[in-house]
């Protein structure tokens, strides 16, 4: 070995992230590009909820709104407010009547109608809001337990690794939805309680998850070398380990988050969601229970009822589990 | 073997962790699932007391456990008997429902999923798989409204609510052997009972098979690719075997082995979806019960409907196991 091959090879310019290989895959691919494009919709309108169905009743009374200044002031004060941190009672979908009857879109300025009396377009704008924001929730404090349990009970095996699997497998014992159904009956209504049950059952198959890539990549051979360069454990776990295994995390992140909020409409549409008369798309969906038959004479009568709620909750699962079938897709190595 | 001995530590472990989360709830509210009228009220804490509802966790585990293996899971307020025999009672409407549902599942899995692989980028292929995409993320509750409002509300096909027709089951009655509608009318003859329990159970079925099948096309479309790409396949090809013997015999066989690794997912999807379904349809199953209980705060209820639940899917997780290495000689148990 020459002396010159111990001086510091010159290290490769990094390719822009965008010209890599898996970028221009994802950027091909129709599929992925229709999922971005509805999950952006969608984040957009979780963003500009204040834009798109304004602010009423309580919700403006509670953003200080003088009668004469709108919100719609882009550059108002009130309007910035609106969007980044909103009064808790903008969440509360705008009631319209108190009658039980539906009314047809366009009636009362409700573009979508209304069920139960709530407007159905506030509450799907605003619900999408409650949708990522529960997703948010959830996925953040799932994701950290689950990589750190994931990563210890992986990288030092033994007992560690046995105790916390076993406790993964008395979770698995239950489909996701029972236990969170279980949970969220103890917790009580509300979002937060929704999204502890969610964290409380979800950890675990991250858990599982990071676990199975750990133990494949603490085999490698970098690892050993890495330990025989004298790098302690933190160091090997979150330096060598843990990035390999984030390209797995980031595609069921992405799914998660359409995944999520929808389990959590399925427990609002049970009646054990969020309270009464809030901006969830499972409790504006599950009004509409009432109102399968349309009124005499007309049975496809009270359609908007369902039919929009419908739309807009499998726009939101399709825009997620497209991208992040694509995201698995283009950043598995693989098939490169 | 390992997996039997672990089963019943397994379920041990469930039910703690089930009748542990139940603590989280104070004695008080523990205590209104004892109350039968409304004089009982003024004595919860007497309720309390006698029932040992402020004892250590490890003494109320203990005397549960004592209750449950002696066949007495308590009362069910939701369902307004005791739990067992809710759960006798209900089971068999539940487990019709999903044996139904598992028709269309398999069926419609392995058909359009050979479909779709051996039409690969086809545009059959195409469409089939934007189906599934779609059929894939479609949520149980948004499906079951929709079909309601199509087939029932709209344009009245189908019959909305329950699992028979009232009126039918008083003029035309059917002893109950088995709890399932429909073994039971054909055990009897009964074909007018037969039809109305079948019609009944359509949109359910069509609800709970939509997200089941769908993952099940999608997986035997990948598993068949996989083979057809084998070396196997391709000495069958060569060896002058006409294609659709080769696509049937040879690979059609080995990719049906996902099938049987699905099927815990499968059983785990039927009663996640039996709960949305059945509260929906108003289908008297396990499902409804549970969630009725849930929402009512019927803590004798909802835990044994957890540890229903968990029990089943543990079972058909070791039956999946089982039957996989029989399928598949590869498979060995240590």
């Amino acid at each position: 070995m020459s002396a010159t091959a111990l001086t510091k090879p010159k290290l490769e310019t990094r390719e822009s992230w965008w010209n890599s290989r898996t970028a221009r895959r994802f950027l091909r691919n129709p599929v992925s590009i229709t999922g971005f494009v509805i999950s952006s919709f969608f984040v957009l309108v979780a963003i500009f909820a204040p834009l798109l169905a304004e602010p009423r009743g309580n919700c403006l009374r509670d953003l200080n709104v003088p009668p004469n200044s709108s919100v719609y002031n882009p550059l108002g004060e009130l309007f910035w407010k609106a969007i980044v941190l909103p009064p808790a009672s903008c969440f509360s979908v705008y009631r319209i009547s108190f009658s039980s009857v539906p009314t047809p879109p366009g009636v009362d300025g409700a573009i979508f109608g209304t069920t139960n009396g709530y407007d159905i377009f506030y509450g799907v704008v605003w619900g999408t809001r409650t949708a990522f924001q529960l997703a948010i929730w959830v996925i953040v404090p799932t994701l950290l337990i689950g990589v750190f349990v994931g990563s210890i009970a992986g990288y030092f095996g033994g007992w560690v690794d046995n105790l916390f699997m076993r406790i993964v497998d008395v979770i698995f014992a239950f489909p996701g939805l029972i236990l969170n159904i279980v949970v969220v009956s103890i917790l009580g209504r509300g979002l937060d309680k929704i999204a502890l049950a969610f964290v409380l059952v979800g950890w675990a198959s991250y858990a599982r998850v990071i676990r199975g890539t750990i133990l494949k990549v603490r085999a490698l051979e970098y690892v050993d070398a890495a330990r025989s360069l004298g790098a302690s454990n933190t160091q090997i776990i979150f330096r060598h380990v843990l990035p390999n295994s984030l390209t797995t995390l980031l595609a069921i992140v992405v799914l998660d988050f359409g995944v999520v909020p929808l389990s959590a409409a399925a427990l609002s549409f049970l009646g054990l969601g969020t309270p009464e008369g809030f901006a969830d798309w499972g409790q504006i969906i599950s009004y509409a229970r009432a109102f399968i038959v349309g009124p005499a004479g007309s049975p496809f009568g009270y359609w908007y009822v369902s039919f929009f709620p419908a739309v807009v909750i499998l726009l939101f699962g399709l825009g997620w589990s497209l991208l992040g079938d694509a995201l698995r897709d283009a950043l598995d190595p693989r098939d490169l | 073997m390992r997996r039997l001995i672990s089963l019943p530590l397994v379920m041990l472990a469930v039910t703690l962790l089930v009748v542990g989360l139940m603590q989280f709830l104070s004695p008080q509210e523990r205590a209104v699932s004892f109350v039968t009228n409304e004089r009982q009220m003024q004595n919860l804490d007497r309720i309390i007391k006698e029932r040992g509802l402020d004892q250590n966790f490890l003494v109320q585990y203990q005397s549960w456990l004592g209750n449950a293996l002696q066949g007495n899971l308590g009362y069910s307020k939701a369902s307004n008997r005791p739990v067992v025999a809710t759960i006798l009672e209900r089971f068999p409407a539940t487990a019709e429902l999903a044996l139904f549902a598992c028709i269309p599942i398999i069926g419609l899995g392995i058909w359009m999923g050979t479909l779709t692989a051996l039409n690969k980028d086809k545009l059959l292929d195409q469409v089939l798989r934007i189906l599934t995409v779609i059929g894939y993320c479609l949520p149980t509750f948004v499906v079951g409204i929709l079909l309601l409002v199509i087939f029932y509300g709209a344009l009245s096909w189908l019959p909305g609510i329950g699992r028979n027709d009232p009126v039918l089951m008083i003029t035309n009655p059917v002893q109950s052997v088995t709890g399932m509608i429909v073994i039971d009318a054909v055990l009897a003859g009964n074909w007018v009972v037969l039809g109305d329990g079948l019609r009944h159970m359509i949109l359910p079925i069509i609800t709970l098979a939509t997200v089941s099948s769908a993952t099940m096309i999608k997986v035997m479309r990948a598993e068949l690719l996989d083979i057809l790409k084998s070396d196997y396949v391709r000495t069958a090809k060569a060896k002058g075997l006409p294609s659709r013997m080769v696509n049937m015999k040879h690979a059609r066989r080995n990719a049906l082995l996902p099938i049987v690794t699905l099927a815990s997912f499968t059983v785990q999807g039927l009663l996640s979806g039996a709960v949305i379904t059945e509260t929906i349809f108003g289908y008297p199953g396990i499902g409804s019960w549970g969630a009725q209980a849930a929402v009512s705060l019927d803590y004798p209820g909802v835990l044994g409907f957890a540890i229903l639940i968990a029990f089943v899917t543990v079972l058909s997780n070791l039956a999946a196991d089982i039957l996989y290495g029989l399928v598949d000689p590869r498979v060995r148990f240590d």
